[in-house]
Parts: structure tokens; C-alpha cells; sequence
């Protein structure tokens, strides 16, 4: 069933509490999808570092049936619909990702932006850091100079993260 | 006489490839990994509503290579085009080893393809996407070594597969060159759309595609602060706005056809099916003849039993299981798939939810059993239709999304939606659909347990 589908980040709103902005809802999805998580969203690599139609029409999707809130104009802040928490399956192996879930979306969405380009790269053939450094300055050169440093510490950090079976 | 290879086309009518200059095209064309797509239909399972779309990723990869030759030697191209390997080296590559080497992205573009085009994707606790096992297909030895002997170019004999990886992520420093592949006016889709138009005899759907190419160059956008594709809107605007019509015809006629959409999720549910009986050790229920779908279901980056998989290969298994599988889900579905007896639409909702609680309760509660409620219930959205079309169904344009750019005389390089009041019409449009499916059987019990229905 579909709802199944949507349930995914239904949990991931609910664990959030809110997201605030399209492009960070886009870029946690994408690190976790890296991290294991079985997110099926088809990512690619924009100006503005890995996008996925597929997200973005589920988002609007969840909005017009109301099981998300959408606040803003141009930034948006996601919300879960309260009554919709009580439904979702707690099993939902989403909830293993609670605490990386609550470090992504505490991070400026720059810097994701920048974290997530540096794991589409390291999927992508670029296995050490350097020749990353070298790409991203190449094509993220604004974030590249203020973000360097807490990108390479976010991304080393992701690497050692363990994802707990949830029980 | 020029030796050339030459190839009939429904479409271009000639397509030649230089036996020589082009020799990369001609030896992966013999490859078995790209024949693979000779079985492998381009609308997957659409020949069940349009009898003759019967063509395949084989001469859809020929075209889109073609194709690409042809915007290539229309475009502002430089002499010298600069790439930056994995190692941020720096390489200058002339602009007629570049071209080959696009046209060779764009012939492999499809080869890691599944059966019926998108029966394995988007399947819970499957690890498969198209795109990545182009990737895993890419490194394999057959391909590397006509790599590089094919190639002219030192650099792109040893780094074509790492070139073209990038060109197909998006992240080739040239940002033109990538959407030549892959964007919103590609290659890829320019030929499709006319491929499938013209196969499954849509008449209505056309576009003038070499006048469009004709106003094609290739401009600095100042809003992304790069080169990108540009259509000259003076001239090139009423084609390109019969190319997005075309678009939102084809999906809605032909992608997003009702019957089609059922058989897609058929299908899957019979995949789905298959590797629940894996995953329980139940083979007996299989018939299997050849274990390479046993092998691939468990482990999807087993390269060498996927490039086994085609459509017939599954055709003939949901053959046996209509006949002789003794899980009797199996056994239905495989009937209803192979006999083509579609399930019955009892919903079709525009912009809305399909069901409220109170129906997941009833179809719970009718079926009770939750296999049999997935396998003989089936909703269907168009967010879950691997054909959507990103460019009109977007209601609220993010920043990021893609744009198709035109230069607008005296008002600069603007997004398509702003240059043309159709097109800004028709992205408006809601042709978002959700529908609901059920099994024949169980159409009217469900019904009279006060399901909502059409």
C-alpha cells in the first residue's frame, strides 16, 4: 500500500518535529538514504548538490492530504499532522535513525548542502578526502570557503555513526 | 564510398556511426551487456494497452547516441574542453573526442536497466536502482577494454568510465555537456518521446526537434552562475512549447495509462511475491529452471546473474507459476499478468487522497490477511510512476528544480514557465491521480461492505 511509502517520513517528521526548509528535508533524506536507510527516492545531482523529484512531489502530496503542515512561503517549515503520530507503526525501522535524524536537522542547511555533495561524490569514485576537497571546490566554491571545516567534521562523524537495529 | 555503418530508423530514418572514428559505438553496440536490451521493452508492460509498443531500450540507446552527435555538431562547442578527473587533475580533451565520448554515455545510458524497464524499482528492502547498476556495469571488463581501444585520446582510453560516470551524476565540470545527457531538454528525452509517440501510434504527439536544436546554444546563465543549454525564444519558443505538450499528452495518455499503471503494479506485486517466497525458503513454490532471479533477489549487486534478467526471462517464469506454482497468490497473480486480466479501477481521484480510515478498515477487514490485502488491493499514484514528468507536475517550483532557460530579446535568460503563457498554464495544471485497484473477485464484496468508490 502506498500510505507504507509515505509512512517512511511520516516518521522521520515525527522524530524531527519540524524541518525547516525544502532543501534540508531534501538533503536529510539523501544522507540518511547513504546511511542504509531504505528511503526509495531516486536522488540526482543538481546546482544545489543531490535533489529528488521523487521527494519533492511526496512532500507536496503529503501536504494536500493533509497529514503534513507546510508554514511559510519561501522557506517552508514541514510539521507532522498531530493526529497522524498516533497511527504510525512504531516499528518503522526509521525510528533507528532517531539521533542522526535530530543531529542532521540541527545543522544549517549550507552545510548539508555541502555534506550531502561530498557523499554523492564518495558514492561516486572519490574515496579519500583531498581529491573531495579538490571537486567541491570546483563545484561548491561560495560553501566550500565557510563550511569546510564543519562539512569534513559532519561527514567524518557520519562515517563512525552506527545505526542501531531498532527492537 | 565513405565507410560508414548504417543503420534504418523509424524516427531519423538514417543513423551512421564512422566505422573508424566511431569504433568505441560500434564495438559496445556487440556487447552482450547492451544486446541484453534488445529484451528489454522501453514501455515495459504499455503493450498491453498499446498493442505496438513493442520497441526496446536497444534502439532507443542507438537514437539517444545519435542524437546527441546531432545537438552536438548544432552547439556553440569549444575547440577545447576541460575535465577534471577524480583526482582534481585537470585534462584538456578536443572537441571531437568529447563528442564521441558523449555519444558513448549516451548509448550506455539505459544498460542497467531491469526487466520490463521498472519492475525491480522502487520494491521495499530491494537495493535496486537503474542508474547504479549502469555505474556497476560500467567497470566491468568488457566494457573497460573496448575503453580503451577504441578511444583515440590517451586520457579517455584509461578515464572514459569515470568521465562518463560523471557526466551521468550530473558533476562533469563542463555543466553543459551534462545536460546534453541529462536535463530537462536532453537527449533521452527528445528521442523517447518521439520513439514512443511513433510506436505506440499517438498521432497528436510531435514536435519540430530539428528546429528546435536548430535554436539551441549554449549560453552563461547568470542566475546559476554557469553554461548551461539555452533555447533563443524569438525563434525556438513554439517548438519547445510543442515539446512540453507533447510531454503532458504522452503522460497522460500513454505513461500514466490506467490499464498500463495496473499491469506496472501487477508486476511488481509478483516481484515482491517472489522474493517474500526466497526470503521464506520456499523455492519449491518457484519452478526455478535458472537461479540467477533467486541469486539477483537476495543479492542485487550480483552483476552476472541481473544481465541474465530480461523480459523474457521473466515472462517465461510468470508463465510456469500461472500453471503450476503452488503458492496460490503466486499462482493468481502470475494468471492475471500473463492472461492479461487487469483488476477492476474501483477509485480514481484527482488531487486528493484516495481513502480515508474508515476504508483501510474495511479492505483490512474483508481481507484479513495482509498479503492478500496487498497483492489484490493495489493503489496506484502518480508520485510511484517512474515515467512522471518533473517539469509539469511541479505545483510549487522549488529553487531547486530544473529549469528549462530561454533568452527572452531584451529581458535576459528566463525559466520557460515565464516566457510562455501556455507553459506557465499548464504547470498549474493538477494532474496529480491516485487510483485503486482490486482483484476482480473481490470487487463487489468490497463494495458491499461500503468501500468508497467511482
Amino acid at each position: 500500500m502506498i500510505r507504507k511509502e509515505f509512512d517512511k517520513l511520516l516518521t522521520l517528521l515525527n522524530i524531527a518535529g519540524e524541518v525547516k526548509g525544502r532543501k534540508k528535508f531534501q538533503k536529510i533524506i539523501f544522507i540518511l538514504q547513504q546511511k542504509g536507510a531504505d528511503f526509495k527516492e531516486n536522488f540526482f545531482f543538481h546546482y544545489y548538490g543531490p535533489f529528488s523529484y521523487d521527494l519533492q512531489f511526496e512532500i507536496d502530496d503529503l501536504v494536500e492530504s493533509g497529514l503534513i503542515n507546510e508554514s511559510g512561503n519561501v522557506n517552508f517549515t514541514y510539521t507532522l499532522n498531530e493526529s497522524i503520530s498516533s497511527t504510525l507503526d512504531i516499528n518503522n525501522s526509521i525510528y533507528s535513525y532517531a539521533s542522526l535524524i535530530h543531529k542532521l536537522n540541527s545543522q544549517p542547511s549550507p552545510l548539508l548542502e555541502l555534506v550531502a555533495t561530498m557523499c554523492y561524490l564518495k558514492v561516486n569514485g572519490y574515496n579519500d578526502n583531498e581529491k573531495i576537497e579538490k571537486k567541491v571546490k570546483f563545484l561548491k566554491p561560495n560553501l566550500v570557503n565557510r563550511y569546510k571545516k564543519g562539512a569534513f567534521s559532519l561527514l567524518a562523524e557520519l562515517e563512525n555513526e552506527r545505526i542501531k537495529n531498532f527492537v | 564510398m565513405v565507410d560508414k555503418k548504417f543503420f534504418r530508423d523509424p524516427i531519423y530514418n538514417f543513423i551512421s556511426f564512422d566505422k573508424e572514428k566511431d569504433k568505441v559505438l560500434l564495438e559496445l553496440i556487440k556487447t552482450p551487456e547492451l544486446l541484453r536490451l534488445k529484451r528489454i521493452k522501453q514501455l515495459g508492460v504499455s503493450y498491453y494497452t498499446y498493442p505496438s509498443a513493442v520497441h526496446d531500450r536497444f534502439s532507443h540507446s542507438i537514437g539517444v547516441s545519435y542524437l546527441i552527435g546531432v545537438i552536438y555538431d548544432r552547439l556553440n562547442v569549444p575547440k577545447i574542453i576541460s575535465v577534471i578527473d577524480s583526482d582534481g587533475e585537470s585534462h584538456e580533451i578536443d572537441k571531437d573526442n568529447f563528442k564521441l565520448l558523449l555519444q558513448t554515455a549516451g548509448l550506455l545510458h539505459d544498460i542497467g536497466h531491469g526487466p520490463f524497464s521498472h519492475a525491480f524499482e522502487r520494491i521495499d528492502n530491494l537495493d535496486f536502482k537503474h542508474e547504479k547498476m549502469m555505474i556497476n556495469i560500467l567497470e566491468r571488463d568488457s566494457i573497460r577494454n573496448i575503453f580503451e581501444n577504441g578511444f583515440q585520446d590517451e586520457f579517455l582510453k584509461q578515464h572514459a568510465v569515470e568521465c562518463i560516470k560523471q557526466l551521468i551524476n550530473n558533476t562533469l565540470s563542463e555543466y553543459w555537456a551534462n545536460e546534453i545527457i541529462s536535463s530537462q531538454i536532453d537527449a533521452d528525452r527528445i528521442d523517447f518521446l518521439l520513439r514512443d509517440a511513433y510506436m505506440c501510434g499517438v498521432e497528436y504527439v510531435s514536435f519540430d526537434y530539428e528546429w528546435l536544436l536548430h535554436n539551441m546554444r549554449i549560453e552563461y546563465i547568470p542566475s546559476e552562475n554557469r553554461k548551461g543549454l539555452i533555447i533563443d525564444a524569438q525563434k525556438g519558443l513554439h517548438s519547445l512549447e510543442s515539446f512540453i505538450i507533447s510531454r503532458y499528452h504522452m503522460y497522460e495518455q500513454v505513461y500514466y495509462h490506467k490499464t498500463t499503471s495496473c499491469f506496472v503494479n501487477l508486476l511488481k506485486c509478483i516481484i515482491c511475491r517472489v522474493r517474500d517466497l526466497i526470503n521464506r525458503e520456499c523455492l519449491g513454490d518457484l519452478c526455478i529452471f535458472d537461479d540467477s532471479i533467486v541469486k539477483f533477489l537476495k543479492d542485487q549487486s550480483d552483476i552476472d546473474s541481473f544481465l541474465k534478467i530480461d523480459d523474457n526471462y521473466i515472462m517465461t517464469y510468470i508463465s510456469l507459476w500461472a500453471e503450476k506454482s503452488s503458492d496460490d497468490i503466486l499462482k493468481e497473480l502470475s494468471k492475471c499478468f500473463f492472461y492479461r486480466k487487469p483488476y477492476k479501477m474501483i477509485k480514481e481521484i484527482r488531487g486528493d487522497k484516495l481513502f480515508d480510515r474508515n476504508d483501510y478498515d474495511i479492505i483490512s477487514k474483508y481481507f484479513n490477511n495482509d498479503q492478500k490485502r496487498d497483492c489484490y488491493c493495489l493503489e496506484d499514484s502518480y508520485i510511484f510512476n517512474p515515467y512522471k514528468d518533473e517539469y509539469i507536475l511541479g505545483t510549487k517550483p522549488a529553487k531547486e528544480a530544473e529549469h528549462i532557460w530561454v533568452n527572452v530579446k531584451n529581458n535576459g535568460i528566463k525559466d520557460l514557465s515565464a516566457a510562455s503563457d501556455l507553459i506557465k498554464a499548464l504547470t498549474n495544471l493538477t494532474t496529480k491521480t491516485n487510483r485503486a485497484y482490486v482483484h476482480r473477485d473481490h470487487y463487489k464484496p468490497l463494495i458491499a461492505m461500503g468501500l468508497s468508490h467511482d
